[in-house]
């Protein structure tokens, strides 16, 4: 039931995740298909619970390009509590716009969302001949997080290949520290299971 | 504008933790070898003719109960020592096991952590060995040999490795200035998580040598004393301690007896 379950939300969230990207194509053509699958941005992080070093590509949509949907492939070394490989699915929201003057956009306050894969055998699905049916809950490859970032973007020269740089830092916690923040809210401050990570967007 | 939010950026990048994976293995300041220092800690102290601990068990997510649990252990006397027999995390994670460690590094008496089956989830049990040590260790504190050991048979399968039978063995063998063994693990050899297959050999051990005063575990989410193989060997089980129970076990002159307290 619970390997079911967990599917059944894989499943959804891919076929948001490829809702969104269809929905750049509506009526292309096939050139202008394969255009708008030309990334929009590429991104590098540290920390942030997605890898010690994580990279990844991305794209933006929405009016005035609010929403972003990243895709990054991280690492953690052994010296740094490795070794891990994450594969992240990031969408953000940037609703306030800040501008400083001709040269920057601030965004202060974005809300997101974004699910965390770790393959690799200690992670892997509860063996359903090892364990009863519901001996453990979880998951331990996938934890689904939330997160509030801050980004101040930075245009570049109008003949530039590159439209602008953004620096940002993240917020996020999971699913397993919500989980033990929710019955320990007399004891434990909500800033403990709240964890960072900072990064760097080209916009192409 | 702009100062305000570099203010803010600022600030708010302060009082964040930079963490590379919820399942990494440690961050810059997870402590090591816990139960070590807290061994030589005990060893340390002034022995009298009583010895006196605690039995916890299962702190898993539980941080506001082990809190109250602390101050209440803090008030009582003579305490020489608490034990926190396993499910010290409740997903393997290292950011549980520190919220845990943070709390009862507040005793006033060192404690003891062992390998519950939780604490072996995902990057678990290397969290565990970094953090407390190995998974089974011994100690000898008034002459009463402590054997803590993995009993997490279904963990692994139940592939007749856990609990380690050969190396029981060894630890029950006769030694000098050892008067007395407790076994300590975190699953009882009675339930349906232990390898069925090594309970007649476990049984074997604790009995046979016949100055096993007893065997303590937590696990079954009740507190409740036992005697599933003889008459002479209790094993003694801690109830989770967000059901706000322990027990206070007391050795004196080679005899055992137990307290339930509530808190």
């Amino acid at each position: 039931m619970e390997s079911y379950h967990i599917t059944l939300k894989n499943f959804k969230i891919n076929a948001f995740i490829l809702i969104i990207l269809f929905s750049f194509c509506h009526t292309y053509t096939k050139a202008q298909f394969l255009k708008s699958l030309i990334p929009d941005e590429a991104v590098a992080q540290h920390g942030g619970s997605i890898g010690y070093a994580s990279a990844g590509f991305g794209y933006n949509f929405f009016k005035e390009d609010k929403g972003s949907l990243d895709f990054t492939y991280g690492y953690v070394p052994e010296s740094k509590g490795g070794k891990l490989h994450i594969f992240a699915g990031k969408f953000s929201y940037k609703p306030i716009k800040i501008k400083v003057k001709d040269w920057a956009n601030i965004y202060p306050l974005n809300p997101g969302v974004f699910i965390s894969y770790h393959p690799a055998k200690q992670f892997a699905k509860w063996n359903k001949y090892q364990y009863p049916r519901g001996y453990y809950w979880w998951s331990k490859s996938i934890r689904y997080h939330a997160s509030l970032s801050t980004e101040a973007k930075i245009k570049m020269a109008p003949n530039s290949k590159i439209e602008a740089i953004g620096i940002y830092s993240e917020f996020n916690t999971n699913d397993l520290y919500l989980v033990s923040w929710y019955k320990n809210q007399d004891s434990m401050p909500f800033w403990e299971i709240v964890k960072i990570g900072y990064g760097v967007r080209v916009y192409f | 504008m702009k100062n305000i939010y570099l203010l803010l950026l600022l600030l708010l990048s302060a009082c964040g933790k930079v963490e590379f994976s919820p399942n990494q293995k440690f961050d810059s300041d997870t402590p090591r070898e816990l139960n070590k220092q807290n061994i030589a800690r005990l060893l340390a102290n002034e022995q009298d003719d009583t010895i006196r601990f605690v039995l916890t068990g299962d702190t898993q997510r539980a941080y506001s109960h082990c809190e109250d649990m602390v101050s209440y252990v803090n008030g009582l006397k003579g305490i020489d020592f608490v034990l926190l027999n396993g499910d010290i995390s409740d997903f393997g994670l290292y950011q549980e096991m520190e919220w845990i460690n943070r709390i009862y590094s507040k005793l006033k008496m060192p404690y003891i952590g062992i390998l519950g089956n939780h604490d072996i989830s995902a990057n678990g049990k290397k969290v565990y060995n970094r953090m407390y040590g190995e998974e089974n260790f011994c100690f000898v504190y008034g002459g009463i040999k402590f054997v803590c050991h993995d009993s997490n048979s279904r963990e692994y399968n139940f592939n007749g490795s856990v609990p380690d039978i050969n190396w029981l063995e060894k630890q029950f063998l006769p030694q000098p200035g050892v008067n007395g063994y407790i076994a300590v693990s975190h699953i009882p050899a009675y339930t349906t998580d232990f390898d069925p297959k090594l309970v007649e050999p476990y049984a074997s051990i604790v009995t046979s040598a016949n100055k096993c005063l007893a065997s303590l575990s937590a696990h079954v989410d009740n507190s409740e004393v036992n005697y599933p193989f003889d008459e002479q060997t209790p094993f003694i089980v801690a109830n989770t301690v967000a059901e706000r129970e322990f027990y206070v076990i007391d050795i004196v002159n080679g005899k055992l007896s137990y307290n339930l307290k509530k808190f």
